[in-house]
């Protein structure tokens, strides 16, 4: 068999599957907003475990980590798994209370509940347009990587936009027929898949160097930096590291295809779940990929820049057989895919429930919900498509910019969560600030140095929490009831 | 219940305050042998500090659990 013929036979296996799974995941829809977007606030607790890491974790996890460990060495593991793990925080402090409100006052979007509990719409505006701002280009780095994986894995005989439009295609098929429950369902698959493909990845890799052991060992011995815990060059000091720990904190929670998860759980055990095993898996799961990239410098030493990205598909055509390398890279395929349509999916609902709704037909009923909901599916995979295509330079700069861009949104949910009184213009405030200051360290406009050696998150989610904390203590003189 | 939700928000803090102290401790100067795998870090203990960040959040989830918050949201 050639490499198309085996790479079409595995795919066609693995999308057959997810197809089997929308269509018994279809079956069970009910024609309602609820539960097209939110799977009918039914989710139990392994089905949103997993649907929550697998949505998280995007190709990114294989391709990016595994490069980044390739630069950075072990220390990437500490800091990502430790970081991570205070994710787990989260889906109490933020969770509990999203799910609580949710079911109790019908919230199907983030930007709807803070708006409405602060009772102050200019809020809900805002929120919109950082969400949409920051994740249409994350939405079409997806399928960019997913293109880029098929063409390597076949050697060009996929070529790069056949292979992004079909896995889109096949994503708007499933999210357009079933919606949040079948999203969440093939989740479970996809994360499965993913997480079994990369630790065969790594032990099948390392046996050709003699076990893990032994390939440490060489490793140690040619590149010594790559186990330290500064990182090479001493990138990782104290300040960085700190830094790191609250980064994904701060910005995961606030995606807002994570923010909705929240929504949808069955009940408050099964987000509780979820936050026990999240440190777990983190631990277990991140060793593989950045172990790989360490390894790579036994075969591939001296790249530098994007190629290290490529040192994963790079180790699984060398040392692997090719039906074993093309399984593992659909492991890669399916953490796209479980990224992007829950993309498409929060975007969807964000867009008809606090665009649609307010500004355009506040009357629509909810079956015309559901058809604007499955329209705009549609249209935001034909947007990411689109910038897909050729891809401009600065959606590569966007969507790096997106973690701090929506980390200043955290201190905003925070307060409105669980501060008695908060001033909800300052709140709109500290968004404004806080997103000036992001577009400013960006665009080099504040020198980096005005971070104080942190990662610019910090100071600008410290700046953003003082705004709402001052606003709310010395002008507490605006409405600042919560809305009953 | 408010005190039982500050024991769990105190535990839970501790718990945090060692997590970021104990990172000092998790790396080590030379390749460890202590454990299987060669790795840099005391894997053994990483799993363990893992292990009881987990414990933390369960006994902070059990002290101060959400179905109570519900009724005053």
């Amino acid at each position: 068999m050639s490499k198309l013929e085996i790479t079409s036979t595995i795919l066609a296996f693995y999308l057959l599957v997810t197809f089997l799974i929308t269509y018994w995941g279809s079956k069970r829809n009910e024609n309602t907003p609820e539960d097209y977007f939110l799977a009918g606030r039914k989710i139990g607790a392994v089905v949103l475990f997993f649907t929550l890491i697998s949505t998280n974790l995007s190709a990114f996890f294989f391709l990016g980590f595994a490069g980044a460990g390739y630069r950075l060495g072990y220390s990437y593991y500490g800091i990502m798994t430790m970081g991570t793990s205070l994710i787990a925080l989260a889906f109490y402090f933020i969770g509990q209370k999203t799910w609580a409100l949710g079911k109790k006052k019908g919230y199907i979007t983030p930007p709807e509940m803070i708006s409405q509990e602060l009772n102050y719409p200019p809020l809900r505006v805002a929120m919109v347009l950082v969400m949409v701002f920051f994740t249409v280009p994350y939405i079409a780095i997806q399928p960019i990587g997913a293109g880029h994986i098929l063409s390597q894995v076949t050697d060009g005989q996929i070529p790069y936009f056949v292979g992004a439009s079909s896995l889109t295609l096949v994503i708007v098929g499933y999210v357009f027929v079933g919606g949040m429950r079948t999203a969440a369902w093939t989740d479970v698959f996809q994360g499965i898949l993913m997480f079994f493909c990369i630790a065969i990845a790594l032990f099948a890799i390392a046996e050709n160097f003699g076990g893990i052991s032994e390939a440490n060992q060489r490793v140690f011995e040619i590149r010594p930096d790559l186990f330290s815990m500064e990182g090479t060059k001493g990138y990782f000091t104290s300040r960085k590291w700190f830094s790191f720990m609250l980064l994904w904190l701060f910005c995961v929670p606030m995606f807002p295809q994570m923010f909705m998860r929240f929504f949808t759980a069955e009940s408050p055990r099964s987000l509780k779940t979820a936050a026990v095993l999240y440190p777990l898996v983190t631990a277990v799961l991140f060793i593989f990929p950045i172990a790989i990239g360490i390894m790579g410098h036994l075969a591939f030493p001296g790249l530098e820049g994007k190629e290290t990205d490529k040192i994963l598909p790079l180790m699984l055509n060398q040392y692997l057989p090719i039906w074993l390398a093309t399984t593992i890279m659909v492991g890669a395929v399916a953490a796209f895919m479980s990224t992007l349509d829950s993309q498409l999916l929060a975007l969807s609902s964000i867009l008809t429930r606090d665009f649609y709704l307010p500004f355009i037909e506040p009357k629509a009923s909810l079956k015309k919900q559901i058809l604007v909901g499955k329209g705009f599916v549609v249209v935001v995979a034909i947007f990411g498509l689109a910038l897909a295509y050729q891809p401009p330079a600065t959606i590569f700069k966007i969507a790096t910019e997106a973690f701090t861009g929506l980390a200043v949104l955290f201190p905003t949910v925070v307060a409105a969560l669980h501060l008695k009184r908060v001033n909800p213009q300052s709140c709109l405030i500290s968004i404004v600030v806080g997103e000036f200051l992001v577009v400013a360290f960006a665009a080099e406009k504040i020198s980096i140095s005005w971070a104080f050696g942190f990662l610019p998150v910090i100071p600008i989610v410290g700046i953003s929490t003082m705004i709402i904390l001052l606003g709310s203590y010395f002008f507490p003189s605006y409405p600042i009831k919560k809305s009953n | 219940m408010k005190s039982k939700k500050k024991i769990g928000i105190l535990w839970l803090g501790i718990f945090i305050f060692f997590f970021f102290l104990s990172q000092d401790y998790l790396f080590i100067e030379e390749n460890s042998r202590l454990w299987w795998g060669n790795f840099p870090f005391r894997i053994y203990f990483f799993f363990f500090l893992q292990l009881a960040f987990s414990l933390a959040i369960f006994f902070f989830c059990q002290s101060y659990w959400v179905e109570e918050e519900l009724k005053d949201t």
